[in-house]
């Protein structure tokens, strides 16, 4: 799935408290915007820590535990099909 | 809602005639050890890729004027430019601030236009609205 766009709530791992407990006030869960992904983990916008600044902060793969997301299988939207019809 | 934005999609090639090859494609095919037929033929197919892409770039801008029209007049697209070394596109923005290139991926517009589901064009205004610096609008959703 790419996260890239999506809003997450993101649960933070044992390592990820150590390195972004001062970072991330309140708790060890919190939402953010993906606004990137790399292979050394993601770039996420904390809405609470930058509400009016556009600073990303790169969440490595093993800082987090867990993540949630909106997940709703929608229908495909089809497309009118091109081509000749069968005459009524 | 008028379509009045520009679509730019650079050719691949400099002589835009598919049929009669100039003497430096000549060239080139008997390089590639291709005949004049199979060059031309890749050709044609590679305008008619072009071509799609400029379709795909028209109907990004549509729903991109869709998105604007949420921030007001002062907010419209003058460009959409695709960046085939990077494999992303280009957004050109008239906004308050003065003029903004966001730039999205090919991924991400590709999931958006291809499925038209709400959660992938939601995740497209998500980060226009990231580019333009509206993230405020990002949570009132």
């Amino acid at each position: 799935m790419d996260l890239t766009g999506r809003l997450v709530h993101f649960w933070l791992s044992p390592s990820g408290r150590e390195a972004l407990g001062d970072v991330i006030a309140g708790g060890p869960d919190f939402e953010a915007l993906v606004v990137e992904e790399s292979d050394l983990g993601l770039w996420i916008w904390m809405p609470d820590l930058e509400h009016g600044s556009r600073e990303v902060t790169l969440l490595k793969w093993d800082y987090f535990a867990a993540a949630r997301l909106e997940y709703e299988p929608e229908v495909r939207q089809e497309k009118p099909r091109a081509g000749f019809r069968r005459p009524g | 809602m008028g379509a009045n934005f520009r679509v730019n999609v650079p050719s691949g090639f400099s002589n835009p005639d598919a049929q009669d090859l100039s003497e430096t494609e000549k060239g080139a095919a008997r390089g590639m050890g291709l005949t004049e037929e199979q060059f031309r033929q890749s050709k044609i197919q590679l305008f008619l890729a072009e071509q799609q892409r400029r379709e795909r770039g028209r109907d990004l801008g549509e729903q991109v004027q869709s998105i604007l029209s949420e921030l007001g007049s002062e907010h419209h697209l003058i460009s959409v430019t695709w960046n085939g070394n990077t494999l992303s596109w280009t957004l050109g923005i008239a906004a308050p601030q003065g003029s903004q290139n966001v730039v999205v991926s090919r991924e991400l517009v590709d999931d958006a236009l291809d499925s038209r589901t709400r959660s992938e064009l939601q995740r497209l205004r998500n980060m226009i609205l990231f580019g333009l610096g509206r993230q405020e609008l990002i949570l009132k959703h």
